[in-house]
Parts: structure tokens; C-alpha cells; sequence
């Protein structure tokens, strides 16, 4: 049994160039990818984001873990692909049209990764017939919308509107944030879930697909 | 009197009773009675400072409410004024309206070689009366009587041929010409060249501040400020403009609130300085584009949306009545001209106060407004862009923050382990204004409690040798975080910063470095040649040049650069009523300054992310 605390405090710290090297070692020593996903990226990211939540960390922190993240799952990936193990779910995450704050969107993306979701990033300024088209596209599960403008929380509305025209709302679940919004004007306009921080995206993600599965 | 299907609502303690539709907000009944209620989030229900205690007659607290307060407040009475509406007759407390008079801005900047030479003028006029046969006509004897003493007259206001004849006749032939440079305005019987008066506004998205200034002497009358009541329907230009997008009829209201403020402020100080309405010929108006928008009547939506067309630039001169100011019945609005879409004439002002575009080095200026506006110049360019820093400076999104009010600590010091405050007015503190809020983040950084990353470190894990007394400021906050604990206002209640206040901070200030930083890189040098750096804003108090640094709004530069020049803007514009010259000066300004969006600059948001840590070496962080 390999001690993965090791490789758990480089993500935490955000050491990039340790944990390269023991991502490599521990797949060298014959540990299988899922394990050193599992046991040591994702329980170092979720440290990261209890850290966040508590206000120990804030975004630059939270940057410099991610890319520790980053080069540990980049690693991983092939394998993980090849051995055919699925991430808990696909997020389809985005700002929305004529909204360009995309610093809290990567924030919860990374820890959405880090909590062993896929990721595909819609960017910023996001039309709701491109979120539609992206999620037929991708087949994502879930939808992560965010909005920092109060003038561009309308556009969330446009987007879950936009998925019931097209008929695909009930294909997908929609989860909304970013600083103006609120639990409230996620039920007014019919989103399924909202959460104030990135660390809770991810609760909140994880609950939105264990319903379905 | 109540109507059916209406409510009374008695607020208190202003004691202002009204009646009211079934299902109005409280928040918008107190409004329609001239009570401002707090609001960061334009009503939205999530800032949670429009608390107020509703004593009889509350409905049930809505979800937002029960999520927002605590089960002691709901128990209490304590309500959210936005989301609470009236459904019977009620009474309600608002504790948390700032009177306008008790806030205060700093009203002191910088004016240099300004003469006194308005474009707003007195002329004494004495003609002979006409004699039969003679082939003039009172109105143009007294148009060539200017003439001959060099004010050439090329336009007048109509009404003036309207009262003339008598004005002439009943004064000996003697009058007093009032002119706005080549036009003829009025016409005052007698000899009043020794009263004038004009008033200067600053209209800031949260303060508005006002000065009545006599154009003979050239002393400043009076001044004051109040809170831009506007405040009640968003906290920033974003907010509003949210506003008027969304309500009919929402650009009338929010130009019907900044019209009545000013109108009550120009009466207030006129009651001061013992001078009537009359005397007072000229309104030079400042403030950011959309507040300028706004109180012009001008729509301002196409600004809240890219590419943020402003409707209009300015300058403008316009009669004071058509926008229902009340000054002198022909008294002129002078509107100074606007620099891009988030810089506004404020800026505008302050540049024609300094020498920016008259050095050979480099000179930068900012104002630390809810939006930062930053402008860096010499005498061969002059660059200008806007920051979207926050309201955190002036108060708002801060657990304890407040404006400039009575009772708001202004001032912390860490001496010997010790934290010495100052509150404005020395009065009992209250909350927590911008310049005391940086003192203390400062203080604490400084000190070693607060790390460069902006973390509140935990006191036990500090070395033995290092806990100091200081850590006792360290206490358990909101969900595992921590927070800092200033003074206890009450048995259960303390004066705090959270760390989420540090955060807010921190953002504020991470916008500012980058905007900054990316004007520095445009003009092609490196920090080390600027060679002045003035600081304007609403803080409360000036900010050190320490903090400046310590804060890193700019990179390392001599602390003697640093320069702090209150609301400058105030008395920008007051250099543009007391002088033509000035006046064409700001319009020089405004047509050669260029602008950078900073929203289209790759470059912005890794020097803001960089920008979010405080580069300090503090004393104890790096054990
Ligand atoms: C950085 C910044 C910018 C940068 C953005 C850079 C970038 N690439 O993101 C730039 C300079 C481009 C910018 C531009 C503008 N900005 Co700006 N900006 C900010 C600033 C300073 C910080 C925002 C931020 O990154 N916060 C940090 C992140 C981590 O927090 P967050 O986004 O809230 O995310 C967290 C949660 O909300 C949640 N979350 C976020 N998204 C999602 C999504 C999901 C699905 C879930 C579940 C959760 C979730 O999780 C995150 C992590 O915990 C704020 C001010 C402030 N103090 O907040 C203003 C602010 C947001 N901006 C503002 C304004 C007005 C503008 C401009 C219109 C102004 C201008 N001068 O040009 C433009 C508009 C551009 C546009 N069309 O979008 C205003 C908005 C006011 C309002 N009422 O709407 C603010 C509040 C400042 C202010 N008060 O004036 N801005
Ligand atoms: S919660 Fe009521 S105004 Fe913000």
C-alpha cells in the first residue's frame, strides 16, 4: 500500500516539479492510475478547496494547486482513458453571453476536476445557443453557468430558457453562480442548483448527478 | 389619508408617516418619504444591509430573510427592507440610514495658480435715458454699453428684452448685466456687481459633495455631502444601470432623487453662508459618465452593455431650470466633459488641477473610487483607464464597513503590541471606514498577523517566541475562517474584519495594481520613473504612503512620490467655476487624452492575480 501523503502535499502546496516526479514514481512502482487519482490528486484538491472555503487560501493559491492538479491528471489521463475508468460526470461550465469575469468560473472548474469530474470550458461571453450546442456536442451531465454582472444575470435565464426551447432541459442539469447571484434566482428562473463558492460546486455537482445514477 | 386596500407605515425616529399600496416594499415606501435605506445589492436580497425592525403588522419572513438573518434577528423583528412588504398598517425602525450630514468626505485637494476669472460675470451698466427722435432701443444701448467695455455680446437669453424697459426706468438707467461669456443672461436692477455665487457638485456613485463658492471674493461659502440616495437602488454605475434597464421610468426616478439632493444641499448651504437662491448664477457639475448621464436626463443604458457607448461626451451649458435646479431662474448648468465610458468628468476635474500633461516625466494619477479610475501623463501623452475595483473603499461588501460617518474608526495604529483607533468625530464607533480599513490591514500585515497572502494566520501555529499580544486580536469567524476583532461595542457585539473582508480587499486593491501596472507598460517605462503619484478618494481619511506601497497599488517607488489629494474632483471642478481658463483647460483635457479598456487587455488579469498578494516582507510570516 503506498503512502500517498506525499503526493496529497504537493497539490496542497502546489509544488509542480514533485509532483510530476511522484506522480511518475508512483505509476512507475506499479500503482494503478485510478488508485493515484483517487488516493492522491483528488484527496490533495479537496484539502485545497476546505482551505478555500476557510479562507486559508485564496485564487493565486488556488492557481498554483491546480497546476500541480493539472500535471498529475495530464499523467494520469492516458492511462485512465485506456483502462476505461469514467469521471464521475461531465461538466459543461461557462460565462455567460456578454459576461467576460471568468476567474471564479475556472476556479470552481479546477476543483471540479480535482473532485474527478470532467471538465469542458464553454469560456467567457457564452451565447445560449452555444451552451445548447456544446452540451449536444459534448453530452455533458451538467451545466455550470456563472455570471458576475447584475446586467448579465439575465442571460442565465436566456440560457435555461434556451434548453427548454430546444427541448434538451430535462437531458441536463443546470448549476448557477458567481458574486450577484442567489438560491433564489436560481429556483426564479428554473436552474437546478446554486452554490456561493467553489468548494460547494462541487457538493452541489456531485448531488445534482447522484440523483441521476 | 388611507385609502382602501392601503397601509400606513409610521418610520421611525424620523417620525414620517405615509400610506401605502398592499405589497410595496418597505424599502420602497421608505423612499417615497425621502428615507434612505442602506443597499449594496439594488434590493436584490443579497447584501442583507437593509436591515430594519418592523414593530407591528410584519408578514412572514421570506426564504431570502430566514437565510440572511439570524434566528435572533428574525426573533427580534429584524427584517430585510427589500424583500419585506407591507400587508397591514406598521411601524418601522431604521437604524442603519446614514443621515446625510453626518457623512463626511474629504472636501480638501489641490489648487494651484488658479485666478479668479469665471465665465460667469457681473457688469455694471448705466446708460442715459434715450431722447425723443434718438434712434435706440433700451435692449441694444445696453448690449453696445458692454460692448464699449469689451464684452462683446453674441447672444442673449430672450426674456431679457422682456424686463428691461422697466428695470432701466426704475433704477435711473442703471443695471447689472449678468453674462456667461458672450451671452446675455439677465438683467438685475441696480448695482448687485458684488453678489455672486456659484456651487461646484461632485456626484460620486455613493457620495455626492457640494461647494458654494462667491465669485466676487473668490472665498468658499460653504460645503457639504451627502449619500447619493441613488444608493438605494444599486451600489455601483453597474447596478443602476441594471436599474433603469429593467423599470420604466427608472431613469425619471434615479434624475428626480440626485436632482432633489442637490436642490436640498444648495439650500442647505446657502442657509449657511445667509445668501439667497437668487444670487447664485452658475452649477459647474462633476461625477462619473453615468452619474452625469443620469443627472442630465440623458439615457444611460447602451453603457451597461459592450462596447459601453456613452451617450455623450460634454461639454455642456444648459439653463439650471431645464433640469429643474434651482439656483437663479436664468442660471446657467455647466456640465464638464466626460474622458471614456467608466471615466468621468470627476477625472477630468482633477486633471486640470494637476500638471500631468505639463512634465517631462511621467506622473500618475488615481482615484480610488468604486470603480478605480487611473489616468498616467507627461507632456507628450496622456493615458486614461478604469479599474473595476468594487465599493470596498467606501465601505460597502465589508462585514463592518461604513462610509465616512460619525463614529467610523478613521485611523488604527499597532504601537507596542497595542492597537490604538480613531473614530470620526471621536464619537462611539460604529463600523469601519476605507481609510481605517486599510490602517488596520496594514497594521496587522506590518505586525506579521496577517501574511502576504492575505491569510489571518492561526495563533497556535506560530512559534512560542512569536505570539505576541496581538494574537489575542485572532479570533474563530464565519466557517473555519478566522477573523480580527477590533473593539467590542457591546457585550455580545464586536467591531471585526473578516477574512472575507481581507479578501474583498485584496480584490479591490488587485484591480487597482493591475490597471496601474498596465498603464506603466503602455507608456513604456518602469515604475522607478514616475515621478509623482497622487492619490484621490472617498476613504474618510488620507491614506499613508506606507499603505500605498505596503498595499502594492504600485510597484516599489520612493514613499515621497506619494501623494494623497482628497476629493480632488470637488475642487477640480471648483477651479472650473472660479476660471474660463480652467474651464478650457478640462476641455483640452478631455479631447487629447486617450483610453485603454482594460477588459480587452490580455495582460490584465494575470497582473491582477499577481496583484493579490500584499508584497510585504512582514516580520513573522515566513517562519
Ligand atoms: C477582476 C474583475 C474584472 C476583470 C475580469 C477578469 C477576468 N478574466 O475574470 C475585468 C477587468 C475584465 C472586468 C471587467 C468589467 N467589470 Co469587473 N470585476 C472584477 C473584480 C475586481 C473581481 C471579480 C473576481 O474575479 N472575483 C473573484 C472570484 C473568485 O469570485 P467569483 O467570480 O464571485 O466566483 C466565486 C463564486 O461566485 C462562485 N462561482 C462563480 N462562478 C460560478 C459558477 C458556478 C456554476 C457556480 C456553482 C459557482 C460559481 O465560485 C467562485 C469561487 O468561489 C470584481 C470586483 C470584486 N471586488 O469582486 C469586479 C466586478 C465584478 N466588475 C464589475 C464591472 C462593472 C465590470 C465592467 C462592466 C466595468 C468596466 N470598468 O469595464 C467590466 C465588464 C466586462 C464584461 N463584459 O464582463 C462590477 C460588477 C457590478 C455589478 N453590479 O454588476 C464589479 C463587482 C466591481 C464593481 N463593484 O464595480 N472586471
Ligand atoms: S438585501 Fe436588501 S438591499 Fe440588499
Amino acid at each position: 500500500m503506498t503512502n500517498y501523503n506525499e503526493l496529497q502535499e504537493c497539490i496542497i502546496k502546489g509544488n509542480r516539479i514533485k509532483a510530476r516526479e511522484l506522480t511518475q514514481e508512483c505509476l512507475d512502482n506499479g500503482n494503478p492510475a485510478k488508485e493515484i487519482l483517487d488516493e492522491g490528486l483528488i484527496p490533495g484538491m479537496a484539502v485545497v478547496g476546505k482551505k478555500f472555503q476557510d479562507g486559508e487560501y485564496f485564487i493565486p493559491e488556488m492557481l498554483v494547486s491546480a497546476r500541480a492538479l493539472n500535471i498529475g491528471l495530464g499523467i494520469l489521463k492516458p492511462l485512465l482513458e485506456a483502462s476505461d475508468v469514467k469521471p464521475v460526470a461531465k461538466v459543461l461550465v461557462g460565462t455567460v453571453k456578454g459576461d467576460i469575469h471568468d476567474i471564479g468560473k475556472n476556479l470552481v472548474a479546477i476543483m471540479l476536476r480535482g473532485s474527478g469530474f470532467e471538465i469542458i470550458d464553454a469560456g467567457v461571453d457564452v451565447s445560449p445557443e452555444k451552451f445548447v450546442q456544446m452540451a449536444k456536442e459534448s453530452g455533458a451531465d451538467i451545466l455550470g453557468l456563472s455570471a458576475l454582472l447584475t446586467t448579465t444575470m439575465t442571460a442565465m435565464k436566456d440560457t435555461v430558457d434556451a434548453f427548454q426551447a430546444d427541448g434538451s432541459r430535462d437531458k441536463i442539469k443546470i448549476m448557477i453562480g458567481g458574486a450577484p447571484v442567489t438560491t433564489d434566482y436560481a429556483e426564479k428562473i428554473g436552474a437546478d442548483g446554486y452554490a456561493p463558492n467553489a468548494a460547494i460546486a462541487v457538493e452541489m455537482a456531485k448531488t445534482l448527478v447522484g440523483g441521476s445514477r | 389619508m388611507k385609502k382602501e386596500n392601503q397601509h400606513k407605515i409610521i418610520f421611525l425616529p424620523a417620525n414620517r408617516t405615509g400610506y401605502f399600496e398592499h405589497g410595496i416594499t418597505v424599502r420602497d415606501a421608505a423612499l417615497e418619504l425621502g428615507i434612505i435605506i442602506e443597499s449594496d445589492c439594488a434590493g436584490i436580497g443579497s447584501c442583507a444591509k437593509c436591515k430594519v425592525e418592523i414593530k407591528q403588522g410584519a408578514d412572514s419572513p421570506t426564504i431570502v430573510e430566514q437565510q440572511l438573518l439570524t434566528p435572533d434577528e428574525l426573533k427580534k423583528g429584524v427584517r430585510l427592507a427589500c424583500q419585506s412588504s407591507v400587508s397591514a398598517d406598521c411601524m418601522c425602525l431604521v437604524r442603519t440610514t446614514l443621515k446625510p450630514e453626518e457623512v463626511r468626505i474629504m472636501t480638501e485637494g489641490l489648487l494651484t495658480d488658479i485666478d479668479l476669472n469665471p465665465d460667469i460675470q457681473k457688469v455694471l451698466v448705466q446708460i442715459t435715458p434715450a431722447q425723443l427722435g434718438e434712434k435706440y432701443f433700451d435692449f441694444e444701448r445696453i448690449i453696445e454699453s458692454l460692448q464699449h467695455q469689451g464684452y462683446g455680446i453674441s447672444d442673449y437669453d430672450f426674456q431679457v428684452t422682456r424686463d428691461v424697459a422697466r428695470t432701466l426706468r426704475t433704477n435711473d438707467y442703471r443695471i447689472t448685466a449678468v453674462i456667461e461669456r458672450e451671452r446675455l443672461i439677465a438683467v438685475e436692477p441696480g448695482d448687485t456687481t458684488q453678489v455672486l455665487y456659484g456651487v461646484v457638485v461632485d456626484i460620486g456613485t455613493t457620495t455626492v459633495a457640494i461647494k458654494l463658492v462667491n465669485l466676487v471674493t473668490g472665498d468658499v461659502a460653504a460645503v457639504n455631502s451627502a449619500a447619493n440616495p441613488q444608493a438605494a437602488h444599486g451600489a455601483d454605475v453597474v447596478s443602476r444601470l441594471n436599474y433603469i434597464i429593467q423599470h420604466p421610468g427608472g431613469l425619471k426616478r434615479l434624475n428626480q432623487l440626485i436632482i432633489k439632493l442637490i436642490n436640498a444641499l444648495i439650500r442647505n448651504l446657502a442657509d449657511e453662508a445667509g445668501i439667497k437662491l437668487d444670487m447664485i448664477y452658475k452649477i459647474v457639475l462633476a461625477g462619473n459618465t453615468v452619474m452625469q448621464h443620469i443627472a442630465l436626463n440623458i439615457d444611460p443604458r447602451h453603457l451597461a452593455h459592450k462596447p459601453y457607448a456613452p451617450a455623450f461626451q460634454g461639454p455642456a451649458t444648459l439653463a439650471a431650470v431645464s433640469l429643474g435646479i434651482k439656483i437663479n431662474p436664468h442660471g446657467i448648468c455647466y456640465a464638464i466633459p466626460n474622458l471614456a465610458c467608466f471615466v468621468g468628468s470627476d477625472i477630468t476635474s482633477v486633471l486640470t488641477i494637476l500638471a500631468l500633461d505639463k512634465q517631462d516625466e511621467f506622473q500618475l494619477a488615481i482615484d480610488m473610487g468604486t470603480n478605480g479610475e487611473m489616468v498616467i501623463g507627461s507632456k507628450d501623452r496622456l493615458l486614461c483607464c478604469s479599474s473595476p475595483a468594487g465599493p470596498a473603499w467606501e465601505g460597502a461588501c465589508i462585514t463592518w464597513g461604513v462610509r465616512a460617518v460619525y463614529g467610523a474608526i478613521e485611523r488604527a495604529e499597532i504601537e507596542n503590541d497595542e492597537l490604538h483607533f480613531r473614530t470620526i468625530g471621536d464619537g462611539d464607533p460604529v463600523g469601519i471606514c476605507g481609510s481605517g480599513l486599510i490602517d488596520i490591514v496594514c497594521e496587522f500585515l506590518r505586525a506579521g498577523v496577517i501574511d502576504k497572502s492575505g491569510r489571518i494566520l492561526n495563533p497556535v501555529q506560530l512559534p512560542t517566541d512569536k505570539i505576541s499580544r496581538l494574537t489575542d486580536f485572532v479570533a474563530g469567524g464565519k466557517n473555519g475562517s478566522r477573523e480580527l476583532k477590533i473593539t467590542e461595542i457591546d457585550n455580545s457585539n464586536s467591531i471585526t474584519v473578516s477574512q472575507d473582508d481581507i479578501r474583498e480587499i485584496q480584490l479591490a486593491k488587485g484591480a487597482i495594481a493591475a490597471g496601474v501596472s498596465i498603464l506603466i507598460a503602455e507608456v513604456n517605462i518602469s515604475p522607478d520613473d514616475i515621478a509623482a503619484v497622487y492619490i484621490a478618494g472617498a476613504f474618510g481619511n488620507h491614506i499613508r504612503a506606507q499603505d500605498v506601497l505596503d498595499l502594492g497599488l504600485i510597484a516599489k517607488i520612493s514613499p515621497e512620490k506619494i501623494k494623497f489629494i482628497g476629493n480632488a474632483a470637488l475642487t477640480g471642478a471648483e477651479a472650473i467655476l472660479r476660471s474660463g481658463k480652467a474651464r478650457e483647460r478640462a476641455e483640452q483635457i478631455a479631447k487629447k487624452i486617450e483610453y485603454i479598456e482594460i477588459a480587452d487587455e490580455p495582460a490584465f488579469q494575470d497582473s491582477f492575480v499577481e496583484s493579490l498578494h500584499f508584497p510585504i516582507e512582514s516580520k513573522r510570516s515566513e517562519s
